[in-house]
């Protein structure tokens, strides 16, 4: 009865030009898992993301969504089935006010009511959000805008979510708060995270599995435990 | 003071064309920083249709819907065919492509239709200070204008426009199908510059009619602040009136030359438009 995994890449690689940033990485995570992906600034982890995202068409390999081949399909149309990707710093519009923003999340779903029921949800998950819901997303400050960001990928519905450091420039209580919320989220909802974090020790502390990138390439894997016990892990890869 | 108020409305209601166009320069600079060059051809392919149309079918109206769905299907052909493949390329590219498709479809409705004068029907009774089509003209201007503003602020459509316009990555990311949004726009604002052609061709239209149009629709919308629909549509209404009061008291052979000084009084004193607001758009 092995589900299909809700994530799963065969050999993907991308380039950058001549320049190869991620080279055959395979990854698989359960359908209600809290993955991490660590890796060193520049190890290819954004990289990974856009490519399963859809948003960088990968050289090779392939990405599965529950067993299906989504490869070359464009970001907007994996949004419809369920995989939404927070990037690096949120990509809050803030031009828009906080509803606009989280509004915009929610028109992927179909009918009023289904809308006005997950903006609901939103707020009653984030409470600054709704306080500051008629204002400009540029008064937010860091963790707010975080909030956002995750809270306009939850107005669609999502089954897998791929977040890009969401703890970049967050102060350690914020960033517990948010590894809270995401930890929270999956055991009631059965939402899978894939949480890309450079903050190896955060990340592991929330995380089940995790994978370690090193210059594009898999150097490491396993259950967060085991890497976190691991010295040759921690001390090439972790800085721990 | 009889002559000052017949120059206002008159200023007015030629100032509702400049507006139009205007607003259609600006709707596609927002939303793809394109400066639409061939915008006076589109409004005139679809003139000249209008007029092919009233001809065969003995209606104006008929006309005028050809009109505006040629200047949609010009739009967003333009923006699928021509401006996404150079939207990679140095922002020179869109300027020349947009130049040379004016200089096309110029020529192309010469060779079809000849560049003898066609007589141009009114949508309504054109006799009288403010006549029927001056206040036609003036009130679909507005009602243009306010039903952009209710569709930009209140309706999905809107949000997913502005969301593609500002940052298309993060549009995407949210479901946005960001070429699809975009081409519409260029079709809504497309057919907005062609009701500014059905509304400056009457009586006569000829392949350079819009020539002087275009050219105070320019000031206009830089003069309104090239990002500001609210700006274009009162930058035309102004130059309108401004250019009215110049051809009235001073003389007509001024006013282009008074379209020129007001163009560059506005971009010495606020190059961002007289409407701007201090804080420039972060991309
Ligand atoms: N758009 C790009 N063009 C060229 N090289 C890039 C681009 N984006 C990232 N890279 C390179 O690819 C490698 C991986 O980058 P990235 O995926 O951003 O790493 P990480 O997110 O782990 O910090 C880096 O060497 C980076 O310089
Ligand atoms: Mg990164």
């Amino acid at each position: 009865m092995a589900a299909d995994p809700a994530l799963r890449t065969e050999g993907l690689t991308v380039h950058y030009g001549a320049v190869r940033a991620l080279d055959a990485v395979d990854l698989e995570v359960a359908p209600g898992a809290l993955h991490a992906v660590l890796g060193a600034n520049g190890a290819g982890k954004t990289t990974f993301l856009r490519a399963a995202s859809g948003l960088h068409p990968p050289r090779s390999g392939r990405v599965l969504l529950f067993g299906e081949d989504v490869t070359g399909a464009p970001a907007e149309e994996l949004v419809r089935r369920g995989l939404l990707h927070v990037p690096e710093g949120g990509g809050v519009l803030t031009e828009l006010t906080v509803e606009e923003n989280l509004r915009l999340g929610g028109l992927v779903r179909r009918g009023r009511a289904a809308r006005a029921a997950a903006l609901g949800e939103v707020y009653d998950l984030f409470a600054p959000l709704r306080e500051r819901r008629t204002r400009s997303a540029s008064s937010l400050s860091g963790g707010e805008r975080q909030m956002l960001a995750i809270g306009r990928a939850l107005m669609a519905g999502p089954r897998v979510v791929l977040l890009d450091e969401p703890s970049l420039g967050l102060a350690p209580l914020i960033t517990r708060r948010i590894m809270h919320l995401l930890q929270d989220l999956r055991s009631r909802t059965g939402l899978t995270v894939v949480l890309v974090e450079q903050n190896a020790r955060t990340a592991l502390r929330a995380a089940d599995r995790a994978h370690v990138l090193d210059q594009g390439a898999v150097a490491a894997e396993g259950p967060s435990a085991d890497l976190l016990g691991d010295p040759r892990v921690r001390a090439a890869y972790l800085g721990l | 003071m009889q002559h000052f108020a017949d120059l206002t409305l008159n200023g007015l209601a030629s100032g509702a064309v400049y507006a139009a166009l205007a607003l259609s320069l600006v709707l596609i600079y927002q939303a793809t920083r394109v400066l639409n060059f061939a915008q006076p051809a589109f409004a005139l392919v679809s003139a000249y249709l209008a007029y092919a149309v009233t001809a065969a079918t003995g209606s104006y109206w008929a006309g005028f819907a050809a009109a505006l769905a040629a200047g949609g299907l010009l739009g967003a052909g333009t923006e699928r065919l021509l401006i996404r493949p150079l939207r990679n390329a140095s922002p020179l590219s869109p300027i020349i492509a947009t130049l040379g498709l004016l200089m096309v479809l110029q020529g192309a409705v010469g060779m079809v239709w000849g560049n003898e004068p066609l007589s141009f029907a009114y949508p309504l009774d054109y006799r009288g200070r403010f006549s029927p089509a001056d206040a036609f003209a003036l009130a679909s201007v507005l009602l243009v204008a306010l039903a952009l503003f209710a569709l930009y602020r209140f309706t999905p459509a809107g949000l997913r426009m502005r969301a593609a316009a500002i940052r298309p990555e993060a549009a995407r990311l949210s479901g946005v199908r960001v070429g699809a949004v975009l081409a519409g726009a260029w079709a809504l604002a497309s057919a907005i510059g062609a009701l500014a052609g059905m509304l400056a061709a009457p009586p006569f239209l000829t392949p350079n009619a819009f020539d002087a149009v275009f050219v105070f629709a320019i000031a206009a919308a830089v003069a309104g602040g090239l990002e500001n629909p609210f700006g274009a549509v009162a930058g035309g209404l102004a130059v309108g009136v401004l250019l009215s009061y110049v051809t009235g008291y001073v003389g007509p052979e001024l006013t282009a030359l008074a379209a020129l000084v007001v163009l560059l009084t506005v971009l010495a004193l606020k190059p961002d438009g007289l409407f701007s607001r201090a804080a420039a758009r972060k991309v």
